[in-house]
């Protein structure tokens, strides 16, 4: 007899996907993720579109990581049309995405992952118990929000920063404020250290053939921009060469492609940056990581939560940094005159979920080509596998607890299926 | 009686984004709006202490036509719409307002308004349906009149 069990809508992820795991007497017979929300087509809207105007489309591709979308289509253009920013707007540009990797893992750790942990099906059941930390998560995300807000001049979908620089800087004060809050939240992003050193990372899933893949941060920094992407097997691709190494494959049951490297799914995230790139941390997160590193498994989805978390206490010591740097600098010019050219540009940066791939062609000052790949997308092949480990192990379990840890290996990827609807039903 | 209005919505989904372009007509008149998107969270950030919220955005229905609207009020917001209210991310809008109301005596205080248009068609796209352009200026003659 063939039994299903489905997961409809994955609660607490970002999107609608769901789970669909068919044991029989003999065990697992199929595991899949079903992406169930539409195609996003991003790249089509944006073609032949001037390119400025197809840079204002892209960060709506996520009102989340509106900044990441935003960054990635800038370098990726300004790449393409031949131009190269200067250091103290690259340090800018760093600044702002870190508000996006605060805000979503924040938001991830406490609100989508913790509930699971303690035994409460959202966050508002939380709330009387754990009060705590659900205001850390609001702090801590608000502060992010903040540089966002401050640097992107608007909370969603940034139009603050453009092709040559910014259109406008924060006032010395509004860094100063930054840096005086940013300063207030990092014992919260060690709170939450020690919070998640605390949590089950399921042996279920442990898988010894999981392959990483993370930017090789540029300037030897750990972070966001490269040129080159690093993978856990020792090889090294610059990013042009993306299509070689990052195939995508059209699956049956999803709306979304699978990706594969070397035939084989593969890892983005927190921890594939963390298995990647620790020996570029430094400060407390560096503390941290030296303190926790067994906890930091490349071989287990589940370290990725942890992972997030010492990224946590790692931007916000960042940021700071940043921006001590900028303010050392002051006063800064807000951007350089581009001239926009016919050329080919690819960027690859570390959004909050992992790789984030923009391949722009501009042509007559118009978008030519656009292709887009998202973290989500990289990790849904991986995801399915894990789902599979763990469906493995608990198929004769009772199947709520199956559902739940099916569901929280999901979770623990903090995927976005879909960023590009929302709507009421009545 | 000191008034917030959220816009929601994806303005690249056609109909969806009309919550978003509603709000941008208000906040050109002068009324105090904050657009998000899709992450009810920043309404914390952007928060003052206002006693009224009023919350815009799209929905889909059988029961009404393209370009019409509801407005629910109070307690009326959660019981009607509860789970229903879906946006692209992790929580409903009204979850996370309830969790923000957890977490904020004065927001737990205020009234709460939710006015939603009915959409046509929720796909690629920027332009509103003409069912729903038609009926912008009654709409926000509606919000006015909710404002006081």
């Amino acid at each position: 007899m063939y039994i299903p069990i489905t997961v409809d809508h994955i609660a607490r992820v970002e999107g609608k996907g769901g789970i669909e795991i068919v044991t029989s007497d003999e065990g697992v017979k199929e595991v899949k993720l079903n992406i169930i929300e539409g195609p996003r087509f991003f790249e089509a809207i944006t073609l032949d579109k001037k390119l400025e105007e197809a840079l204002a489309i892209y960060p709506r591709v996520c009102s989340f990581c509106s900044a990441a979308h935003k960054l990635t289509a800038v370098e990726a253009a300004e790449k393409a049309i031949g131009f190269t920013p200067r250091p103290e707007i690259q340090d800018l540009r760093d600044l702002l995405y870190i508000g996006d990797m605060i805000e979503s893992h924040a938001l991830h750790l406490y609100l989508l992952v913790l509930p699971d942990y303690l035994g409460y099906s959202n966050p508002l059941a939380m709330v009387d118990k754990y009060r705590k930390e659900i205001e850390y998560a609001m702090t801590l995300k608000n502060i992010g929000s903040k540089i966002i807000d401050y640097l992107g001049s608007r909370a969603i979908h940034q139009e603050n920063a453009i092709l040559g620089g910014f259109g406008k800087l924060p006032t010395r004060a509004q860094f100063e404020e930054l840096k005086k809050e940013l300063k207030e939240a990092l014992p919260l992003a060690e709170y939450t250290v020690e919070l998640f050193s605390k949590l089950e990372q399921y042996e279920e899933v442990t898988d010894d053939e999981m392959v990483h893949m993370a930017v090789k941060p540029r300037n030897g920094v750990y972070g966001i921009y490269g040129d080159y992407i690093k993978v856990s097997d020792g090889f090294e691709f610059p990013v042009e060469d993306y299509k070689k190494h990052i195939v995508e494959k059209v699956v049956e049951h999803s709306f979304a492609k699978h990706s594969f490297y070397k035939g084989k799914p593969f890892m983005v995230g927190a921890i594939s940056r963390i298995v990647n790139n620790a020996d570029l941390l430094y400060g407390k997160a560096k503390e941290l990581y030296t303190q926790y590193k067994d906890l930091l498994r490349y071989n287990n989805c589940f370290a990725n939560n942890f992972a997030q978390a010492i990224e946590l206490v790692y931007f916000i010591e960042r940021a700071i940094d940043l921006i001590d740097d900028t303010l050392a600098k002051w006063p800064i010019k807000e951007r350089d005159e581009v001239e926009i050219r016919d050329g080919f540009g690819v960027s690859i940066t570390e959004a909050p979920r992992g790789l984030l791939v923009y391949a722009l062609e501009v042509k007559d000052g118009r978008v030519n080509y656009a292709d887009i790949i998202t973290p989500t997308a990289m990790n849904l092949a991986i995801m399915e596998r894990h789902v599979r480990m763990m469906a493995e192990k608990h198929w004769q379990d009772d199947p709520e607890k199956l559902k739940l840890l099916a569901e929280m290996a999901v979770r623990a990827y903090d995927p976005c299926i879909s960023c590009s609807v929302h709507v009421v039903r009545l | 009686m000191s008034t917030l209005i959220l816009a929601l919505g994806n303005e690249l989904m056609k109909d969806d984004g009309v919550g978003l372009k509603v709000g941008r007509i208000l906040a050109d008149k002068g009324y105090n709006v904050v657009e998000i998107g899709t992450d009810i969270f920043r309404l914390q950030r952007y928060y003052n202490g206002e006693e009224k919220i009023i919350i815009v955005d799209a929905i889909l229905t059988d029961k009404y036509k393209p370009g019409e609207m509801i407005h629910l009020k109070g307690e009326e917001v959660f019981e009607k719409l509860k789970a229903e209210i879906r946006s692209a991310h992790f929580m409903g809008a009204i979850d996370g307002l309830k969790l923000l109301m957890a977490l904020d005596e004065r927001l737990a205080k205020a009234e709460i308004h939710f006015v939603g248009i009915v959409a046509k068609e929720i796909g690629l796209g920027t332009e509103l349906s003409e069912e729903i352009k038609s009926n912008i200026p009654n709409i926000i003659k509606v919000i006015e009149n909710i404002v006081g």
